[in-house]
Order: C-alpha cells, then structure tokens, then sequence
C-alpha cells in the first residue's frame, strides 16, 4: 500500500460489502474534511443498485492518524466509534488522555499537513504490515479482558449531610408530605403521587413504566424526580385512577409505602398540594437530609411492627430493607473470559 | 409496533405554493425554510403551526416494507417532517413515520433523520450536532411563563418523544434541561419540540431548543463519565464474546477438519486457518489485515487481471 490519496479510499470491508467489483466515482478535492477541514478526494459509491451512496467523510491521512475508516469512522481494528475506543485504551492504560486534537481551524490544518508530511516521508516502512496490526489487536484485547475483570462497579458515595435547622425543617416540610398516606386526601383536585428516597440514577422512565405496569394502562400523565433532594412526583390523568393507584399500592400500615424500582428503593404517598414546590440548590440539599432521616425512621418504624406481629407466631422475618450492593454486571462474565 | 398505515399529517391540498413561515427576518431562505438577516438575525423562534403527535400520527410507511417489525433496522431514517408535524405523504412517505427505538441502528456520522452530524457543534449548539461526543441531553429555553408544575409540564411534553431520564428546570433563568435514555431520541425531540408550546392554546410561547453543554456540576460530571465508562466496558464485553464465538467457531472447523481431511472438501476452511490458534483469529472487519478493500479497487483498475488472477491474488 503506498500513501497516495487520489488512487484508494481506506474503507472497511462493512462499508464496501461483499461484492468484489464495485463502481466507484473519484472527485478531486470535492469536500472538506470532516476532521481536519482540508479539501479532500471523495469517493463515492453504493453497495447494492438503488442504494444510498456512502462516501468517503475524511481525508486518508486523518484517517490514518486515527486508524478509521474515512466512511463509517470506526475503528478499523475493532469496529467501534473512536470514542469508545479511546475510551478502552485509557482504560487499558495504553494511553492517559481522551485525544482531543486542537480545536481551532487553522492549528487543525497545520496539525494535518504536519502528520502528511510524516506518514510521506515515512513511506512504505512507516505503515505497518498487517502481523504487526495483528499482534497490537491481540495485545489490545488481552489487556482490554484483564481491565473488564478488574473493573469493579463503584459505589454510590452518598455526599454530605446538610445541617438543617428547626425552623428550615418546618418550613421546607409544609410543602412535602413526609408523614403522608395512601388513604385519599380530602382536596379531590390532587392527582399525584410523592415519591422520596430514590438514589441518584433513577430514571423518571422507570418510574413512570412502574406505575403504567401497576395501572395496565398509559394513564401516568407526567414524573418529574428532584435528584439533588432525593423527592418526586407522580402525576396521573386524573383522580380516578390515581385513586385506583392508590389502592393497588396500599396494604398494612399508615406510613407511607415502600415501593422498590430497579434496585432502588422509595416511599410513595399522596401529594399534599395540587402544585409542586421547587427549591433551591441548598434547599433541595437540606430536604435530601431530611428524606435520609425519614427512610431510617420508616425502616425502623416497621423493623418493629413486623415484630410485634410475628412476637406470637413464629421468630420475626427479617425485614426488606434497601438493597445493599448492585449485582456486580461482570462477575458472570469471568469463566467465559479465558482467552 | 401496530400495524395500522401512517396518518397523514397534513392534507397537501391546503399548503399554498408560496407558503413560509411567520416573518421573524429580512431574507427568505428557501432552502432551509427560515428567515436570516433583520435585527435579530432570523434568531427569533416562531410558534410552529403544526405538531407530531406519535400516539395518532405513527404507522408503517413503505419504508416498513423494508424493516420488519422485531428485527434490527440498519438502513432506514426518521421522516424529518414527521418529527415536525407536517409530513404530507403520509403512508406514501419513505421515510419511517414512528419514534426511534432500541431496534435502530444509526450509523453515528448521522442522526436520525439520516443528516450528516460534524465533528464539533455549531458555535450556539443549534443544529445537527457532533458525532464526536455522545449528547443525549437538550437545553430548552424561551418559556413563557416558570409558573406552576412547570417540571411536570415539561416532563409531559418531552416525554411524548421518547423515554425521559431526568429533567431540570431552573426557574430563576427560564431555562431546562432534558435528558434521554437514547441519543436518537433526543434528536428525534429536538425537532419535534422546536417552536411548540407546553400548553397548546399558548400560541405566544415557541420553545428553542440546542444541544447542551457538559454539566459542569461535579455529581453530574461524575456520573457522565461513570456512564460513559459503563457503555465503553459493555461494547469491550460485547467485542470479547464475539471473539471467543470465533474462537470457537475456528476450533470446531478444525475439529471437522480433522475428522474429514481425506474428503478433501474444505479448502476454503483450511485456508483461513490462523496460524496462531492459541492466541486470537483476526478480529471481524478485518480489512486493514487483509487489505482486501485495496486490493479490490486495484483488480477494478484491471478488470482482465481481475478475472485472471482471482480475488484473493495480491497483484502487486
């Protein structure tokens, strides 16, 4: 292979498909690269008759400096984006940064030209024979194994209680019913739920997907989840059927009901008010305090009345508290990993 | 998916030739149907007369003729007009009129829609985007009003295109953020949304909707890149068992290979053979390996070596 831009594109064999004679058309300096912005040879082409065209998007040294295919701009190697890719080779320790490149214009087609001038002069012996490319992917992929069997799943660090004041509580808990129910409140205006003790990935999808699950229809008008104050709402299409939400939900005591989604654990009550609070940042900090301090309160609220109740019958059950640790994604994957 | 024809979103009879939208500039450009130039420079967002609405707008296209529901669609696009309400084809358009899924495949040099994205975004964060950084989260802004479940409101309304991670709303400067669980989704939102309003009879309001910068709050900083890290490992573990299939695959051929070998039936199998077993075969697009790619391109430029040498021959 000799560097030469106008006689052959670098594509990857998905890009060209399986037919060995394609029909390719060559525009000298037809566009702009996408990466360096340096007018380029673009060759274009379609894999089956009537198809999209593709073409190529960069020029060849761009794509040699990143070891992409100038169509599809994955990796050549392995066929992913190059993002991921950089990504994995941090990971791997094979290189610290995310290669960024200069942002501005003119140092991008300096950079370029720079990198032509190279791979030029280099000529045939700087590109590297195919054993080499070979023997890199596999030493890639045996560190790349090793980094997804050390990888452990980071805990969740809680941050910082917020120290709240008296008068702070009392205030910032008119608004949100911490002691509240699932016993349907007086105001028939109320159509929502309050949701509080989620950690800080749960998505309003999941919730929403819950509460449509429960229902057997799509009546969950909207969910909007406060992550920085660990609260939410729920809102459904109208009282009937958050009414019906609410009987589906409710069973022993008055306290508000334990509900786990997706490995995270909440308490869910009626609304107090029709409309929804907002906070501030330190605010939402604050009533996050406060929501810790409720879930601990309920978990040991109930720890005692399952006791109580099975004191006669049988040895108490142990109670479902929060899940402790997320099952770990990879701990399955260790025996299939021997390569 | 249900199987019912796509609802035509607007009777083409009714649109007048010369039709533009509400003058918000001096100059008409026809080509992206917007107005430039005047004082705020065609900056300023004009209620959009029309809206999708999935929930009785999608069904198949003839583009479904292609995508079977339940299979992996590779090769089809969003109708951009769909997105925005006004798609006049209806079940005649080819483009798909439906919500973009898990089961689509964007190539990432385009979005949905099949337009080409650029390597960084445009200096206001409108527009296509960058396929250099994965974006999955919107910036909403000109609200009329930050007046009463404004969260719920917006949650609502954006979570009409596609499934809603988080929302952010912050009153003191108007403004939110929306972020998707897919990154074809959130553009499929940024389209949709674009001049609406959140509640339909405010015509005065006309959201603008951008790309939206990295969050520069350490706890959504550190997430950000935990998820990204999250996603680089599940393609590593995906890019590993592809090749212990192939592992395996190379090593019961060779079983086979050994049982048949007075058969002398696979020459093919023999000949991809590795010669390092023990360690890995060629990982799967293997073209910078082979140089098949060139070498395909230089049997073109001589079509009678071609069908001299054959396909495997390196010519030079």
């Amino acid at each position: 292979m000799s560097y030469n831009d106008d006689e052959t594109p670098a594509v990857c064999e998905a890009c060209l498909g399986s037919n060995p004679y394609i029909e390719m058309s060559r525009e000298k300096k037809g566009a702009e690269c996408k990466l360096c912005t340096r007018p380029f040879t673009v060759f274009r082409w379609s894999v089956k008759k009537g198809d999209r065209f593709k073409k190529t998007l960069c020029c060849l040294t761009c794509a040699r400096a990143k070891n992409c295919c100038q169509s599809c701009m994955l990796d050549l190697t392995f066929g992913i984006d190059l993002r991921t890719r950089d990504q994995l080779l941090k990971l791997t320790e094979q290189s610290n940064v995310l290669d960024l490149g200069p942002a501005n214009q003119m140092s991008k087609i300096y950079a370029a030209t720079q990198l032509e001038k190279k791979f030029k002069s280099g000529g045939q012996d700087s590109i590297e024979s195919v054993e080499q490319k070979r023997q890199n992917a596999y030493k890639m992929l045996d560190s790349l194994s090793n980094a997804v069997k050390n990888k452990k799943i980071a805990k969740e660090t809680e941050p910082e209680d917020e120290k709240v004041s008296k008068e702070e509580l009392i205030k910032l808990c008119k608004h949100l019913p911490f002691n509240g129910t699932l016993d349907p409140p007086k105001s028939s205006k109320i159509k929502s739920f309050f949701l509080f003790g989620f950690g800080e990935k749960l998505a309003e999808y999941r919730v929403q997907s819950y509460f449509e699950d429960l229902l057997g229809d799509k009546k969950v008008d909207a969910v909007s989840l406060n992550h920085r104050g660990r609260f939410g709402f729920v809102e459904f299409s109208s009282r009937t059927v958050a009414e019906r939400a609410a009987t589906l939900l409710a069973d022993g005591p008055k306290t508000p009901r334990l509900v786990v989604i997706d490995t995270d654990a909440l308490r869910v009550c009626w609304a107090g008010k029709s409309t929804t609070p907002s906070f501030s940042i330190s605010e939402a900090a604050q009533v996050r305090t406060i929501v810790k301090r409720q879930m601990i309160k309920y978990a040991g609220k109930e720890q005692q009345g399952h006791k109580r109740v099975h004191d006669t019958a049988e040895q108490p059950e142990p109670k479902k508290q929060k899940p402790e640790t997320k099952p770990s994604k990879y701990s399955s994957l260790g025996q299939d990993l021997e390569i | 998916m249900s199987r019912r024809p796509a609802r035509l979103q607007l009777d083409p009879d009714t649109v007048a030739v010369d039709s533009k939208p509400p003058q918000t500039g001096e100059v008409f450009n026809l080509w992206y149907s917007r107005w430039t130039g005047g004082e705020f420079n065609g900056r300023t967002v004009a209620h959009s007369a029309h809206r999708c609405h999935p929930a009785k707008d999608s069904g198949y296209t003839k583009a479904d003729k292609d995508v079977k529901p339940g299979s992996v669609n590779r090769d089809k696009f969003i109708c951009l007009y769909f997105a925005r309400g006004y798609c006049t084809n209806g079940r005649k358009c080819q483009y798909l009129h439906r919500l973009p899924t898990d089961m689509d495949f964007f190539p990432h040099t385009v979005d949905c829609f099949g337009r080409e994205r650029f390597a960084d975004y445009r200096d206001d964060m409108t527009g296509v985007g960058s396929f250099n950084k994965v974006n999955k989260t919107l910036f909403v802004e000109k609200f009329h009003s930050m007046d009463g479940n404004i969260e719920m409101l917006v949650n609502k309304n954006f979570g009409e295109y596609g499934q809603v991670e988080r929302t952010r709303v912050v009153k003191s400067k108007s403004i939110a953020f929306v972020t998707y669980r897919l990154e074809s989704q959130a553009q499929f939102a940024k389209e949709a949304m674009y001049g609406q309003s959140l509640l339909k009879e405010n015509v005065q309001e006309a959201l603008n909707i951008k790309w939206a910068n990295e969050d520069p709050d350490p706890v959504a900083r550190k997430r950000n890149r935990e998820d990204e890290e999250q996603t680089a490992l599940e393609t590593a573990t995906k890019l590993l068992k592809k090749m212990e299939e192939k592992i395996q695959r190379v090593k019961q051929r060779e079983e086979e290979g050994q049982h048949e070998e007075e058969e002398e039936e696979q020459e093919e199998e023999q000949e991809e053979e590795p010669q390092t077993i023990k360690t890995l075969p060629a990982p799967q697009p293997s073209s910078i390996f082979a140089n098949k790619s060139l070498d395909a391109i230089k049997l073109l430029q001589k079509p009678k070596l071609a069908s001299k040498l054959g396909y495997d021959s390196d010519s030079d």
